[in-house]
């Protein structure tokens, strides 16, 4: 079988050139001998020369990267820190961020206020409670008999306070 | 990909709006196109045009290699495309749901939009209107390799990328889409 009477089964790769080397050297050897093919890729050039008639393509406006650019300008243009800023300081975006900060403060403001409360009426009971075992605690030095008398016991409780004085068994100091 | 274009997505990417301009002005036209060869409509072409940069614009942090911007943005616009025939509900009239019609079988339907643009005027009206009827017969997933391909002049592993198909796939239907073009044109061609 000569190269005339095995025609390539698609020749459109080779047309858009996506034909391996190998592949496309031998389309070539075969169309140089075979008048068909010739006239099939003569043919198939022409159709697609159709498609690609400059005249029918559309231009683009001149106004269309105006508009682009202004869509873009209406959103976050910026990117990074910059961006960021450029956005919360937009109107909406700093009512709401201002809003937020000062219901924030407040709410840090008023949880404070309450901490301080609570931490002075600890303190408060913290000094009551130990003032109050303070005063029993000076109160049982001052009346050494207190406990004595509360605390029942066999022993005489007035002994250890007792000196005897020589010669004067009822001298007591 | 060459080295000053990706320093240019570069600095896109890093907010410059100068750059994204330059972007604009390189591709805006390709993908212009290819978004009005597939709905068929300049003005929706033209508003899904703007869609397409601005989430670009949004977007191109994500974006991993500057060597893939071209086919990223395709797959933006192509996305876009989609979205729009769902927002329109239903995909427009294919050649199938035209062409099986016993009625219709020769008949070659009309484009969606037949308004002319303002080179229609310099070159023949009908080969003009015969195209855009051609494009408006192929089913879009059929259109869409055939643009990218044949109008856009796109190798086959790039198609592959945008419209997410396997190679075999994108080859078919770029296979089918031009016969179906051939024969539709063939009084042109001859």
């Amino acid at each position: 079988m000569n190269n005339e009477q095995k025609h390539p089964e698609n020749l459109m790769p080779y047309l858009d050139g996506q034909t391996a080397d190998k592949g496309y050297r031998a389309i070539q050897q075969h169309l140089d001998s075979c008048q068909e093919c010739q006239a099939e890729i003569r043919t198939l050039k022409s159709l697609d020369s159709m498609f690609r008639l400059p005249e029918f393509e559309i231009q683009v406006p001149p106004y269309q990267w105006q508009r682009i650019r202004a869509r873009l300008a209406g959103n976050a243009v910026e990117r990074g820190w910059r961006g960021w800023l450029v956005a919360m300081l937009k109107p909406s975006k700093l009512a709401f961020s201002m809003t937020t900060s000062i219901l924030l403060i407040f709410g840090m403001a008023f949880f404070g206020w309450e901490y301080r409360r609570h931490l002075a009426e600890d303190q408060f009971l913290a000094i009551a409670a130990y003032s109050e075992t303070e005063r029993q605690r000076i109160g049982h030095a001052e009346n050494p008999f207190r406990s004595y008398a509360t605390a029942p016991s066999d022993e005489n409780p007035f002994t250890r306070f007792q000196t005897p004085i020589a010669g004067n068994p009822f001298a007591v100091r | 990909m060459k080295s000053e274009q990706a320093e240019i997505i570069l600095r896109a990417k890093s907010g410059d709006l100068e750059a994204f301009r330059q972007l604009h002005g390189l591709y805006g036209r390709r993908i212009l196109n290819f978004i009005y060869r597939m709905v068929e409509s300049r003005e929706d072409a033209e508003d899904l045009s703007q869609n397409v940069f601005f989430i670009a614009f949004h977007e191109l942090g994500e974006l991993q290699e500057a060597s893939k911007f071209e086919s990223w943005l395709y797959r933006i616009a192509r996305n876009e495309v989609y979205q729009s025939f769902r927002r329109k509900r239903g995909e427009p009239q294919t050649q199938d749901s035209v062409w099986t019609s016993r009625d219709n079988r020769q008949r070659l339907p009309e484009p969606a939009d037949l308004r002319p643009t303002p080179h229609d005027d310099i070159l023949n009206q009908e080969l003009g209107n015969t195209i855009k009827g051609v494009l408006s017969a192929l089913p879009p997933k059929q259109r869409e390799v055939f643009v990218l391909a044949v109008i856009h002049e796109m190798s086959y592993a790039e198609i592959s990328e945008i419209v997410g198909r396997s190679l075999l796939s994108v080859k078919t239907d770029i296979f089918r889409a031009r016969s179906q073009a051939r024969k539709a044109l063939s009084k042109y061609l001859d």
